[in-house]
């Protein structure tokens, strides 16, 4: 009998020792207010819900990863897309959640949400109230209402797109994706602000993935040619008054696909990636031959910011299953600082 | 559950003693988890516990009663094996004898095969796995049945929270020199949990949406027996399953998403077998089909007669196997084993460019010495032809040593190599596919020693410890290439070492048979990779492989009432590469338990059991995958009967 008890006593032990529950969520870290901030969406792997957001304070250099969820106790969610930075809040929003998460500005606490949209990718402000929603599906603009944080209503344009840039009364879109849709992807379209009415559209090159202006409010547009590379990649300068094409210039090679266009702060010296990051002037009519900056072996050139002090942020994405890098780079092209961010830094977003 | 339906053609000593009722009488408890006529580290799966879970599916089975980590995707999702910190695809389950392996995917969605569709389950560990299938980095899991020559019938009808009904018929018939088994099951669940999300804010109540899943199948064996030597069978294992995939907690817009799975399975084998004395000779061929279409659309927010995603996925594999197996037992502790199988593997995906195949040849060759029963070795050598083209000879070497001679002590050394094929996905998928990928290569050491005790006839005590060290070098991953789509390659090194160990203790206390059985694993599996040292995750723990794992499982009897309690326990788990630790960069361990109480009734010639269950007592909350939610306590209700 001594034995069974103690056998018994063993059971016992081992059934008691098994209630153990769950670890709790890692302890809130003070994150003071932001200031001097870069923010870098990392956007995550699709359907693994591990976006984040990362802060940078470009005067100290401290940097925070994962702001998102130590301020609100969530996680960001499913492949975050894009910033946007008001006057009073930042608009963060995920694609695949579809949702847009609006935070306070200085602090990051949750403020709101819209959690119906379709596949939204960034978010224009366009007054003090409404914000023009874009979507890689719907043939619709979506116009919220940034203060309420609902849907106010839904323009249809009749096809998908991109990116939005706001000159003078007019908004200028990108018809960037041609997926399961049968209308090719190679417009720039125009809505009036003040009748909130599609009025004008006009053909560029295919798959245009960026659009910037510069210091004479002139357009320029990068389009990448295509998904399965149906077009040589090309650059447009648009006058955004007249609608006139005032420029196109083509790359080179049909295989490569340029992307993140950004201009400078001055407006007269544009950005991109192909593979390396290339600077060039506004002055200039051709693709310059000579890389900015080199993509090193074994890094990746994801996205490209550049910052109100002239200097280039570039997002490496690694293997897209790890925690990328950010290269502070001086406008002379000389690396300053370097540091983690999570996994797939994308789009970047200044506020002072 | 189904408790009685089960017949194991092993035998035993105190079974028929302790389990003294009509219901059990063909019952058998295997006492001895590991054998002792072999170096190879093979070990059964308790027959109780097997018994206990019959309405459910072997991916709840491993995962409450072995050290393999089950990564499920939640009840009625994909689950696969992680074995010794490996990949699904180094996990073989094998179905009398045939790899049920998908040749599209090289693993095994263990969520599709019920516990009631076969009889025993054994784990084969490591390079242990050599003398069933090439292969298996990781082990193979055996999948064995058989037909007992007593006519049964038994159904058992249950029903659980969330809309879970499990129908399982089994029944036995012999006319003379003819048998016949029939299983049946059927299952169904809404799986509409509650579970707390924490993935959105505010964080709030919800009940999970669009996980509801079906499985339907039998499986009809027949046995001829020819002659006193001789034996002739059919199998056949049909299986149709259905299941909606539910979105991640983060992603709330529900209505505009549909994502499907249907699978469909015919498996047969024809087997014909000789066995005189101390020869056994068999051949056997067999065809596995399945048919898996896979869906995904999604409308926009605003119509859901607006589709913007539609991907319409079907796949069609055939595979045909034959094989010869021969094994003789020679004079003075000699025997040896051989067998040759051919397969061929037929692919129409219209993921693929064109319809694939696979041709291999895969011959074994085994030779064991027994030493007067104190020492024993092993030698296997196998060897692959594989789409005209020789994989290198895969050798094991076995020793087992019993050094005191009256006390069941056992040590066990091996050493393996084993290769194991790039799965037709890694070879063809279009874009990304790459054929000059090369077999996956595993080098594997194993050492441990297994001893049980009866200190008297009421108190059985098995302990078992293993230590086990591997290297897989050109572990296959898709990585991102220089065009926009990633393609597989041959670039990653992964070491693993550790340890496993499992104690059972059984026996009688005034009058209640009590069984007991711990087991723990721990697993450190990490990525030495060049492309590893270089991003720095070199020496970290790979995703989803838990360094700690434990499992308790307590069965007590005392009249016609028996409980059972099962816990398991497994440790925290990295989801990403990197070390900095953040929400999304582990895991939290957690535990889950489950018990059940159920009573016998005897009515003439008929049995009954009802049995009553709770399952995560604790209602703790948890994740094996990030973002994918687990039920909480839930409740389960069935009764049996059978004559």
């Amino acid at each position: 009998m001594k034995i069974n008890s103690i056998l018994l006593f063993l059971i016992i032990m081992i059934i008691i020792s098994t209630f153990t529950s769950c670890k709790k969520d890692e302890p809130h870290i003070e994150v003071t207010e932001f200031k001097n901030a870069l923010f870098i969406i990392n956007e995550g792997n699709f359907t693994t819900g591990n976006s984040s957001l990362t802060y940078y304070n470009r005067e100290t250099s401290e940097t925070i990863q994962n702001v998102f969820f130590r301020k609100n106790n969530a996680p960001l969610g499913d492949v975050a897309y894009s910033i946007s930075i008001d006057n009073e809040s930042i608009y963060l929003v995920v694609n695949n959640s579809h949702t847009i998460y609006k935070t306070d500005k200085n602090t990051g606490i949750y403020q709101g949400k819209i959690d119906n949209l379709t596949s939204p990718r960034y978010l224009l402000k366009v007054n003090d109230s409404i914000a023009f929603v874009s979507d890689l599906y719907e043939n619709n603009i979506t116009m919220i209402n940034t203060k309420k944080m609902s849907v106010s209503n839904k323009l249809d344009i009749g096809r998908t797109y991109q990116n939005l840039i706001k000159v003078g009364k007019q908004i200028f879109i990108t018809n960037w994706s041609a997926f399961n849709k049968d209308k090719e992807n190679n417009m720039l379209m125009i809505i009036d602000t003040e009748s909130m009415q599609l009025t004008d559209s006009i053909q560029i090159g295919t798959e245009p993935n960026s659009i910037v202006k510069d210091k004479n409010d002139n357009l320029w547009i990068l389009c990448s040619g295509g998904f399965m590379n149906e077009q040589k990649p090309s650059l447009w300068k648009i006058d955004p008054v007249n609608k006139q094409i005032l420029n196109k210039i083509e790359f080179s090679d049909i295989t490569t696909s340029p992307t993140n266009l950004c201009i400078n702060p001055a407006g007269d010296s544009l950005y991109y990636l192909n593979r390396d990051v290339y600077k060039m002037s506004i002055t200039e009519s051709s693709i310059p031959q000579n890389f900015f900056v080199k993509q090193e072996e074994n890094i990746n050139f994801y996205s490209l910011a550049i910052s109100p002090e002239n200097q280039i942020f570039i997002g490496d994405a690694n293997d897209y299953n790890r925690n990328g890098e950010i290269y502070r780079y001086s406008s002379g092209g000389n690396l300053i600082y370097q540091f983690e961010a999570g996994i797939i830094p994308g789009n970047m977003a200044f506020m002072d | 559950m189904l408790f009685i339906c089960t017949l194991i053609p092993t035998i035993s000593v105190d079974a028929q003693m302790i389990y003294d009722t009509l219901f059990l009488d063909e019952m058998i408890i295997k006492s001895n988890y590991i054998d002792h006529n072999s170096s190879l580290k093979s070990q059964k799966i308790d027959t109780l516990s097997k018994r206990n879970l019959n309405n459910l599916n072997l991916g709840e089975l491993l995962g409450a009663n072995s050290p393999v980590f089950i990564k499920s995707y939640g009840k009625g999702s994909l689950a696969t094996a992680s074995f010794r910190g490996t990949a699904a695809s180094h996990t073989k389950v094998l179905w009398n004898g045939f790899e049920l392996n998908s040749p599209m995917l090289g693993q095994v969605d263990l969520s599709l095969i019920p516990n009631t569709f076969f009889d025993e389950v054994s784990l084969d560990y490591g390079g242990s796995s050599l003398e069933n299938t090439a292969g298996a980095l990781g082990g193979a899991i055996n999948l064995s049945s058989g037909i007992s020559t007593k006519n049964m019938f038994c159904i058992s009808q249950s029903v659980a929270s969330f809309n879970t009904y499990t129908t399982t018929i089994n029944g036995n018939l012999s006319f003379g020199k003819l048998k016949s088994s029939t299983s049946v099951y059927l299952n169904s669940s809404e799986n509409s949990f509650k579970f707390y999300n924490n993935a959105i804010i505010p964080s709030e109540w919800q009940k999970q949406e669009n996980a509801s899943f079906f499985n339907r199948g039998f499986v009809q064996e027949i046995d001829y027996q020819i002659s006193d030597y001789q034996s002739i069978g059919l199998k056949n294992w049909t299986e149709w399953d259905f299941r909606e995939i539910p979105q991640i907690m983060s992603n709330q817009l529900s209505g505009n998403n549909e994502e499907t799975q249907n699978n469909f399975n015919s498996r047969t084998i024809l087997n014909y077998k000789y066995h005189k004395s101390k020869t056994i000779f068999e051949v056997d061929a067999a065809w596995f089909y399945s048919d898996i279409n896979y869906v995904l659309k999604t409308t926009t927010a605003i119509n859901h007669d607006d589709t913007v995603t539609y991907i319409n996925s079907t796949n069609y594999s055939n595979s045909g196997f034959l094989k010869a197996g021969f094994s003789h037992k020679f004079a003075r502790g000699w025997s040896v084993k051989s067998d040759l199988s051919f397969s061929r593997d037929i692919i129409n995906s219209n993921n693929y460019e064109s319809l694939k195949t696979r041709e291999k040849y895969d011959f074994l060759f085994k030779i064991s010495k027994d030493f007067n029963s104190r020492y024993i070795i092993d030698l296997i050598l196998r060897q692959q032809y594989v789409d005209n083209k020789f994989n290198p000879t895969t050798p094991y070497l076995g020793f087992l040593i019993k050094p005191i001679s009256n006390s069941d002590l056992f040590l066990r050394i091996s050493a393996n190599m084993n290769y194991n094929l790039p799965s037709l996905n890694d070879l063809y998928w279009y874009p990304g596919g790459n054929i000059e990928l090369l077999p996956e290569k595993g080098i594997q050491m194993d050492i441990g020693f297994n001893y049980s005790k009866s200190f008297t006839k009421k108190i059985n005590i098995e302990l078992d410890l293993n230590y086990f060290n591997s290297e897989i070098s050109n572990w296959i991953q898709w990585v991102p290439g220089d065009y926009r789509y990633w393609t597989a390659r041959n670039i990653e090194l992964v070491k693993s070492q550790g340890i496993e160990s499992s104690l059972s203790i059984d026996g009688n206390m005034n009058k209640i048979f009590y069984k007991l059985s711990m087991q723990y694993a721990y697993t450190k599996s990490t990525n030495e990779s060049e492309k590893a040292e270089e991003g720095g995750y070199a020496g970290r723990q790979l995703i989803y492989v838990p360094l700690h794992s434990a499992n308790v499982f307590l069965h007590l009897k005392y009249r016609n009432f028996v409980l059972h309690w099962n816990s398991r326990f497994t440790g925290e788990r990295n989801t990403s590469l990197d070390e900095s630790s953040s929400y999304s960069n582990t895991l939290p361990a957690f535990s889950v338990s489950n018990a059940s109480l159920g009573k016998e009734f005897r009515l003439n010639k008929y049995s009954f059991e009802l049995k009553f269950k709770i399952n995560n007592i604790f209602n703790n909350s948890y994740q094996t995958i990030l973002w994918r939610p687990m039920p909480g306590t839930n409740y389960e209700i069935s009764l049996s009967f059978k004559i």
